[in-house]
């Protein structure tokens, strides 16, 4: 071999790495491998920090115990008050809950609608009963999914007015096939940003697979 | 091929290759600039990295369904720097290559300048010094791996992540134990097999467990001697060792069976006060592949534990040759089995110069197919593997050597560690003892001295050793045998060892008590003898012209024989038949002697005449074709001292002529014409004049002969003792020669020759008269043993 031919593999190996090196993932992949759980983000979007977030969320609800959490925020500051109330960039929080036996039990799809914000009728009328300031439901869209590993869930789009502002959420919850974790994600913003960031929103809750373990 | 050779012609430079010229390759050191790589010495590293890096990318995808090739890859390209950074060493690490493969100043600076100096820098470290440091390097190497490893692993940093691994190893202790337990459970089966089988075959005596001495050994007294100083020395070493010496640490016994060599292995053990251990032939016969390893391994164990205990040991190995040999020959010193074809003449033709000697060596491997091993040593067995093949004889032979080397794992190892130096072994004082009867089945290795030090022949017993014997057993029994009979009877069984004496005097016992006595006679002995030396009769019976015929066929051999055989005497003549003879005089030696003479070959022949001029002579010039052996014995000894002895009239030795099998050129009656050679003419007339001589005597003996024959008749077998006793007229063992001495009973004799030489010329098969009775009793009825020959319903 000639020094043209070495030469030539070299420059080809040290463009390829060069090029992409200079080019950045398109997505930031959020990972929990313990619990078989994915999705992905813009780059823009950042981590909200981890410790908060727990510390807003508690360890666990009348849900679940908190397996994994991780939330992103499209603002320039990522905070955990954007995380649980009304946000001009959106957010996309997710978690992993574990569920006891009587929480097994009570798992359906409607206390899956109903698992973050009153999404039923019901739900809405027990809140409106305990005085929570929650007004201005819309449902936008609803159904039911399915996956190939027989995991199932909803996915909620609803708007409900938090104060000033009208906030578009997005709501994706599942449940493994033997319902021992339940999985969400939430992607929420103003109306209008939800409107502008669509299929952004779209791509992110579209990439969200969970699945295969027990 | 004419384009090449047009081309060659012309002087191109290479016919295939215009313009091409091969050049010389330049050796390394010789070289300006870097030898070029070739293509794949260029990339294989390259290549190996980018495989790397693909399987990390690989591995990020199958680990995150969302993440797509492109995605993953850049991802890499961002987590995965180390691979980034070792494909940009080896890039840089090529360019360096193919820069010193082109620039000569270049690759000067790095091959001289600066590894030159590295390398001179580190050759003033010694090598020893180098190694160490690199060994340290490498484990420091090895240890940063791992660390970095379970740094990944652990998620944690590398030096935690050392830290981290013992814990892991603790806990995972169980299994491992577990694990080791199976394998183990595994390996000890075969431990257990082999520890089985490892057993048996070798047996330990204790001083006073044998009753054997060497008061019982008789007859190889030249032997004992030797085995008693050996045995002196194993008692009493600081006396040879202190003058500078070692003791013989192996004596081997062989020689023909049954000669004592057991008895004199067994006669040491009775005598020393040391363990004797006996290994048994079939010890070392093995199923499995290193059962006969560890026998020789477990055996020595036990011979240096018992040497340090009793202050030495004795072991045997009875039928040595069972341990086998590798192949090869074997030469020995003091055994007369050496490899080497030897010459029948005297002391090997030593006197001879060493090219003479050579040159018939040559001679004589062309004129023979194979080396004859010279004496008894003719039924050799071939050389190869025997039962102790399969490593045991080379474990043998490394034991028997090995027996200085430093031993014990505390000894060799804790003590070395120490930094003490290892103890010599104590002197095992190890006296190892082989019997054989087939030394040329031994490995040469095992006969060199420090192995097997000392080679004795136990041959068979002198006479003085057999009269010994015989008065050894005659002694365990009742018997009224006489001294001077034994001592006649050890001279008429030269070859007899200890075990056929033994046996031959309890078969005595046996004729004895089979008539009903319970002391052994010298008539039971010389019967016994009889029985062993010409066996059970076939119980054929001639018809009776035919039997006196055949009786004075042997008749006429004995009385030769009688009178001109000084060195032999007659020990049995028989006309029972038997399965490929009529009848037979068979001579013995009086003492074993090493050469013959021309008038002891001049008797052989006339005593092989003897027949056909006898028959000749007394039916009146007919004779029968039972004179063939005897023909063919004396033309071969005439024609052998005509043409190899040197015993006729010419010096020269036929011997030097090749011939076609053997080198002897006329035993194998290949040569049809040889008697019409000069050879055969001498030969031929020195027969005739040996058969004249014999009709001389013959005519003189006619009344021996007839009378010998009337014997045979009477009694089908008699002794020597007979034969003397009718001829002198005296009483025989079995035949009471006085009546022969009567001139009455002479002519009786001769008549009833005449009538039967009638009727061997006649039709008529029946003899005329009856066997005539001497007037006085011949001799005593037939015996017991003429009985049972005779008498079908007298089973033995």
């Amino acid at each position: 071999m000639g020094l043209r031919h070495l030469l030539s593999v070299a420059a080809l190996i040290i463009v390829g790495l060069l090029v992409a090196g200079c080019v950045a993932p398109q997505y930031t992949y959020v990972t929990d491998s313990a619990d078989s759980a994915y999705f992905k983000v813009p780059p823009s979007w950042r981590q909200v920090n981890q410790s908060s977030l727990q510390a807003t969320e508690g360890s666990s609800s009348q849900n679940g115990t908190y397996l994994w959490s991780r939330a992103y925020d499209d603002s320039a500051k990522p905070s955990v008050g954007n995380v649980f109330s009304a946000s001009a960039n959106p957010i996309a929080y997710s978690g992993v809950l574990g569920l006891s036996a009587s929480q097994r039990n009570d798992v359906s799809f409607n206390s899956m609608r109903d698992l973050l914000l009153p999404v039923t009728a019901s739900a809405r009328q027990a809140a409106s009963a305990a005085h929570e300031q929650l007004s201005g439901f819309a449902s936008l869209a609803d159904q039911v999914v399915t996956d190939n590993h027989n995991d199932r869930g909803i996915r909620e789009i609803f708007d409900y007015d938090l104060g000033a502002t009208l906030e578009t959420f997005d709501l994706t919850v599942m449940t493994n096939s033997v319902t021992t974790k339940l999985y969400f994600l939430l992607v929420h913003c103003t109306a209008s940003c939800f409107a502008n960031d669509y299929n952004q929103i779209a791509a992110v809750v579209g990439s969200f697979t969970v699945g295969g373990g027990s | 091929m004419p384009a090449r050779s047009r081309k060659a012609g012309q002087g191109g430079p290479n016919p295939g290759h215009p313009g091409r010229v091969h050049t010389e390759r330049p050796k390394d050191s010789e070289r300006t600039t870097r030898k070029p790589l070739a293509l794949w010495d260029r990339l294989k590293f390259l290549l190996l990295l980018v495989l790397l890096w693909l399987v990390l990318v690989w591995s990020d995808m199958a680990n995150n369904p969302v993440i797509g090739f492109a995605d993953a890859a850049r991802q890499q390209l961002r987590d995965a720097l180390w691979v980034e950074v070792l494909i940009g060493l080896e890039i840089l690490r090529q360019l360096h290559f193919l820069v010193a493969e082109h620039w000569s100043a270049y690759y000067r600076l790095w091959s001289r300048g600066i590894f030159g100096r590295v390398d001179r820098a580190s050759h003033r470290l010694s090598d020893w010094t180098r190694f160490r440091i690199a060994r340290a390097a490498k484990w420091l190497l090895a240890i940063a791996l791992l660390a970095l490893i379970l740094g990944k692993v652990y998620h944690t940093s590398p030096v935690n992540g050392l830290f981290l691994l013992p814990g892991t190893i603790l806990h995972a202790l169980p299994i491992i134990l577990y694990v080791m337990a199976i394998v183990s459970l595994g390996i000890l089966q075969f431990v257990g097999i082999f520890w089985f089988m490892s057993r048996g075959g070798v047996d330990v005596y204790f001083p006073d467990d044998i009753s054997t001495r060497f008061s019982d050994v008789w007859g190889q007294d030249h032997v004992l001697e030797r085995v008693k100083e050996n045995m002196l020395y194993l008692e009493d070493p600081e006396s040879i060792e202190n003058k500078g010496g070692y003791v013989p640490g192996g004596i081997l016994l062989w020689g023909p069976p049954g000669t004592g060599k057991t008895l004199m292995a067994e006669a040491v053990a009775g005598e020393t006060g040391k363990p004797y251990v006996f290994v048994d032939p079939g010890a070392f016969i093995n199923m499995f592949f290193g059962v006969g390893i560890l026998k020789v391994k477990s055996l020595f164990r036990r011979l240096r534990k018992l040497a340090v205990r009793y202050g030495g040991v004795i072991v045997f190995f009875d039928e040595a040759d069972s341990l086998g040999n590798r192949g090869g020959s074997v030469g020995g010193q003091g055994a007369n089995f050496s490899p080497t074809p030897q010459f029948d003449g005297c002391h090997g033709f030593c006197y001879l110069s060493p090219d003479t000697q050579a040159a018939l060596f040559a001679e004589a491997l062309k004129a023979t197919p194979a080396p004859r091993p010279p004496g008894r040593f003719r039924q050799m067995i071939p050389a190869g593997m025997g039962g102790g093949g399969m490593g045991t004889l080379q474990a043998l032979l490394t034991e028997m050597s090995g027996l200085k080397k430093p031993r014990g794992f505390f000894n060799r190892v804790v003590r070395r560690t120490l930094g003490m130096r290892p103890k010599p072994p104590p002197k095992y004082r190890i006296l190892i003892m082989m019997a054989t009867n087939m030394p040329s089945a031994l490995d040469e290795a095992l006969l060199r001295p420090g192995r097997l030090d000392r080679v004795y022949r136990v041959g068979y017993p002198s006479k003085e050793g057999r009269r010994r014997t015989y008065e050894g057993y005659f002694g365990k029994v009742k018997s009224d045998v006489t001294p001077e009979q034994i001592d006649h009877l050890a001279t008429i069984t030269p070859y007899a060892t200890g075990a056929t004496i033994k046996d031959l005097v309890n078969e005595s016992l046996i004729v004895a008590l089979r008539d009903g006595r319970a002391s052994i006679t010298w008539t039971d002995v010389l019967q016994a003898k009889l029985l062993k030396s010409v066996g059970p009769s076939e119980g054929v019976e001639y018809i009776e012209r035919e039997r006196h015929a055949v009786a004075v066929h042997e008749a006429c051999h004995a009385v030769v024989s009688y009178r001109v055989q000084k060195r032999n005497v007659i020990d049995t003549a028989t006309i029972q038949k038997g399965a490929d003879y009529l009848g037979f005089v068979k001579p013995i030696p009086i003492e074993e002697q090493f050469t013959s003479w021309r008038t002891e070959y001049e008797a052989d022949v006339m005593v092989s005449l003897a027949s056909l001029v006898g028959e000749r002579m007394f039916f009146d010039g007919d004779s029968s074709s039972g004179v063939s052996g005897d023909l063919q014995n004396a033309s071969r000894i005439a024609l052998a001292m005509e043409g190899l002895w040197g015993m006729g009239g010419q010096y020269g030795s036929f011997a030097v002529t090749p011939a076609p099998h053997d080198a002897h050129p006329v035993a194998d009656g290949q040569d049809r014409a040889v008697f019409e050679t000069t050879l055969g003419k001498r030969a031929e007339a020195h027969l005739a004049a040996l058969a004249d001589r014999t009709g001389v005597l013959l005519g003189e003996e006619r009344r021996n002969v007839l009378s010998v024959a009337h014997a045979l008749e009477v009694h089908k077998t008699i002794t020597g003792e007979d034969v003397s006793a009718i001829v002198n007229g005296t009483e025989g063992p079995v035949v009471d020669g006085r009546p022969y001495q009567t001139a009455e009973f002479a002519a009786t004799l001769e008549s009833y020759h005449e009538q039967v030489k009638l009727a061997h010329s006649g039709r008529d098969r029946r003899m005329p008269i009856p066997i005539p009775v001497p007037a006085a009793k011949a001799a005593e009825p037939i015996s017991a043993w003429e009985r049972q020959a005779t008498d079908p319903g007298v089973e033995r």
